[in-house]
């Protein structure tokens, strides 16, 4: 495994104080209570030529969603985030995949709810930055310092998700640069890694 | 589906208050509009979604129980805020950790919930977990539910 994303986990499983085992359940919720002039991160991640399917899902469609995304994944295609939220209508669910992908994923939900039957809602082109940074699952005001940064440049995305350590934004295609550029501005860079790409890394 | 898929783990939170918001404000208004007092106010989400829309805007998120009340005074203390706003409690976090996100975790996970006819609030993925939304007092139905398809190390509670 990656050092990374073993970091990662540790974080977000909150075993920052030594266990070895994390408990089911936690009964503790973590707060973290500082703030930094500039917020740490360790760097943005970069990630474009991407598409975004919304589908509206109510709750008896949601295994057959699952069955296409099951299918999806043993065709191999690979996921780069998903987020859903509730709406009166049921969840509203999102997936985002490279777009080399877009033809596989329109076939695939066509095949397992018949034409027009996928309650997709819309299809985007977009790209995703993401960064982390220390105790940011923990912390007040990091999503409203990100949105802030954007709506400083201009730039509206299309979603902000926060969980865990990760905060994700979903742009319109092509202001993926834009927006790294934005984000730096607010948020401290490394200073290993702004030396060698900006802090930037992309996938 | 075949065989259980791995996990390093696996992890449920203790009782919080789902917060849905949806307006048909100009875009990215309705992000602001709800982030800054509550960063102000200094209350933690431990999961945001926002989606902007050209038609309509949606915030969802879930924070601690501790925070319930406060977040309802903000929400109540901006008309636009409060004609969209649901507030739902006790909802869980369940958290698997898959060594890699899949669509297929995904979806088995979806299927596994479904199966158990327990209701998703919401889900979302992140560099290392995958994050269900369900009422709170259906959690260990959901972890027992996850069993059957996935693998989770330790054999006690204490391991998983």
């Amino acid at each position: 495994m990656q050092p990374l994303k073993a970091a990662l986990i540790s974080l977000e499983k909150g075993l920052l104080d030594g266990n070895t085992k994390p408990p089911l359940v936690n009964d503790l919720e973590t707060t973290a209570a500082y703030w930094e002039a500039r917020i740490k991160t360790y760097g943005f991640h970069r990630a474009p030529d991407l598409c975004l399917f919304e589908l509206a899902v109510d709750s008896l469609m949601i295994p057959l969603f699952g069955r296409a995304l099951c299918l999806m994944g043993e065709e191999g295609v690979p996921l780069v985030l998903t987020f859903s939220s509730v709406t009166p209508e049921g969840l509203a669910a999102c997936f985002v995949v490279p777009r080399l992908f877009e033809g596989r994923v329109r076939d695939r939900l066509q095949k397992e709810f018949g034409p027009g039957g996928d309650g997709t809602r819309r299809v985007l082109a977009v790209d995703v930055v993401f960064f982390y940074g220390p105790h940011f699952g923990d912390r007040f005001g990091i999503a409203e310092a990100a949105v802030k940064a954007l709506a400083g440049s201009a730039i509206r995305a299309v979603a902000t998700i926060c969980s865990g350590s990760c905060v994700y934004i979903v742009l319109p295609e092509g202001r993926s640069e834009e927006a790294v550029r934005a984000l730096s501005e607010t948020f401290e860079i490394p200073k290993a890694s702004s030396q060698k790409a900006h802090g930037v890394k992309q996938l | 589906m075949g065989e259980k898929i791995p996990m390093e783990g696996v992890n449920v939170s203790p009782k919080m208050v789902r917060v849905s918001v949806s307006h048909s404000s100009p875009e990215g208004d309705l992000t602001v509009g709800f982030l800054h007092p509550l960063a102000q106010d200094r209350i933690n989400m431990k999961l945001l979604i926002t989606e902007e829309g050209k038609e309509e805007s949606r915030v969802f998120c879930c924070l601690a129980g501790a925070d319930g009340t406060r977040t309802r005074g903000l929400i109540d203390s901006n008309p636009d805020l409060a004609k969209g706003a649901e507030v739902h409690e006790p909802v869980g976090l369940i958290s698997i950790f898959p060594l890699r996100s899949s669509l297929k975790t995904v979806g088995l996970a979806l299927i596994a919930l479904a199966e158990a006819r327990i209701p998703v609030h919401g889900f979302c993925s992140s560099l290392s977990a995958l994050t269900f939304v369900i009422d709170h007092d259906r959690l260990q139905e959901a972890l027992a539910a996850f069993e059957g398809c996935f693998d989770f190390p330790g054999e006690g509670p204490a391991g998983r």
